[in-house]
């Protein structure tokens, strides 16, 4: 049975698309088949860490909650895409991304009119089923809105990210008592962004102990990833960085909680 | 009032009255734990008959009853009749229509 992942975090600039992208390609490394859904709706951008640009994609998310296209039509199969310009890695699963739309008009529709909850929910559903699907990842739009909300309460697994920083804390908090209110079965969190200055151990003891929930990762700052500049999954450019060794450490630790 | 046995169609008095609209996860938060839990579950389910909600809960068939009921007509559930057996779906939107001014909203569109 598929596992639906949401990956959420209180505040923006967390890393949450790159390190979704990065665990996604992961567990798809390991043979996986993996989808990618964006539903940050109102700041899209996930595509661009593939490589697909707005002109590649005919349909969005946007396209399906209008009743435009099929799930399956708005899933597109970057497997290839992700592991080109001259990585090194090998893929033995598959990763598809289903984006949201780039235009204007069509964010502007969306947020002006929203859309069935339940479509949303159909959705995810019909693209597990469609493309045969071990995992569904969700990245969300940042902090607590009615679109997080439903990503949350239907997934069997959240993941939030969280950088050391006393704003993330307390957002993290505040997440973490929603995600309580909807039942969310397992919560993980993900510390990125972290300053080398901070011990591992101490670092991920203190988080650890202040939530009561499982650190499944710490990923330091580094200037391979500000290089890289969102131009592609950074484990697939730098398979030997400790960065990737940590995002494969969570990708294992996912897929052995199934 | 008697309630339904499990698996039974609902007697036409015992049927939700009519929905006061659909609602947001918002309102979802703001009610009390064993709605909300309920509600939580049909959101995962995508719904479920009474038969299904009832093996579920493991709760007193009028106690469930009246959730629905309450549920139902509060605008949180639908339920679809079409389907045998009947199904009780989530009734929620992404967010209410906003109130910003339309002309800010066509120069976007």
């Amino acid at each position: 049975m598929a596992q639906v992942i949401s990956i959420h975090s209180f505040r923006g600039g967390t890393g949450k698309s790159n390190l979704t992208a990065n665990i996604a390609t992961a567990v798809a490394s390991q043979g996986k088949r993996v989808a990618i859904v964006d539903t940050d709706i109102q700041s899209p951008g996930i595509h661009v860490l593939f490589g697909l640009d707005d002109e590649d994609f005919t349909h969005s998310l946007n396209d399906y909650l209008w009743d435009k296209c099929s799930a399956k039509d708005a899933a597109y199969d970057v497997t290839a895409l992700a592991t080109a310009n001259g990585t090194l890695a090998d893929i033995s699963g598959a990763v598809y991304l289903m984006p949201s739309s780039l235009k204007a008009g069509e964010i502007a529709k969306i947020l002006r009119e929203g859309y069935d909850v339940g479509l949303l929910n159909d959705c995810f559903h019909d693209l597990i089923n469609k493309l045969g699907l071990d995992y569904l990842f969700i990245d969300t739009h940042p902090g607590l809105n009615e679109e997080t909300l439903l990503s949350i309460a239907i997934s069997d697994r959240m993941v939030i990210i969280l950088r050391p920083d006393r704003q993330d804390f307390l957002g993290t908090a505040v997440t973490l008592e929603v995600a309580q209110k909807l039942d969310v079965p397992n919560i993980t969190l993900l510390i990125n962004k972290a300053p080398d200055i901070y011990p591992r151990e101490a670092l991920i003891g203190k988080v650890q102990a202040q939530y009561g929930v499982p650190v499944a990762g710490l990923f330091y700052e580094n200037d391979e990833m500000l290089q890289l500049a969102s131009g592609g999954i950074f484990w697939l450019h730098h398979p030997d960085h400790a960065f990737s060794q940590e995002v494969h450490a969570v990708a294992r630790q996912l897929i052995a909680a199934e | 009032m008697t309630s339904p046995a499990e698996g039974e169609a609902l007697h036409p008095q015992l049927r939700p009255v009519a929905a006061a609209g659909p609602k947001t996860m918002t309102d979802l938060l703001t009610l009390a734990e064993p709605e909300r839990t309920l509600l939580n579950w049909l959101l995962r389910q995508r719904g479920a008959s009474l038969a299904d909600i009832m093996a579920h809960t493991q709760a007193e068939p009028a106690a469930i009853q009246g959730m629905l009921n309450n549920l139902t007509a509060a605008g949180f559930l639908i339920l679809h009749d079409d389907a045998d057996p009947a199904v009780f779906k989530p009734n929620l939107v992404s967010r209410q229509p906003r109130t910003m001014p339309e002309e800010l909203w066509k120069s976007v569109e």
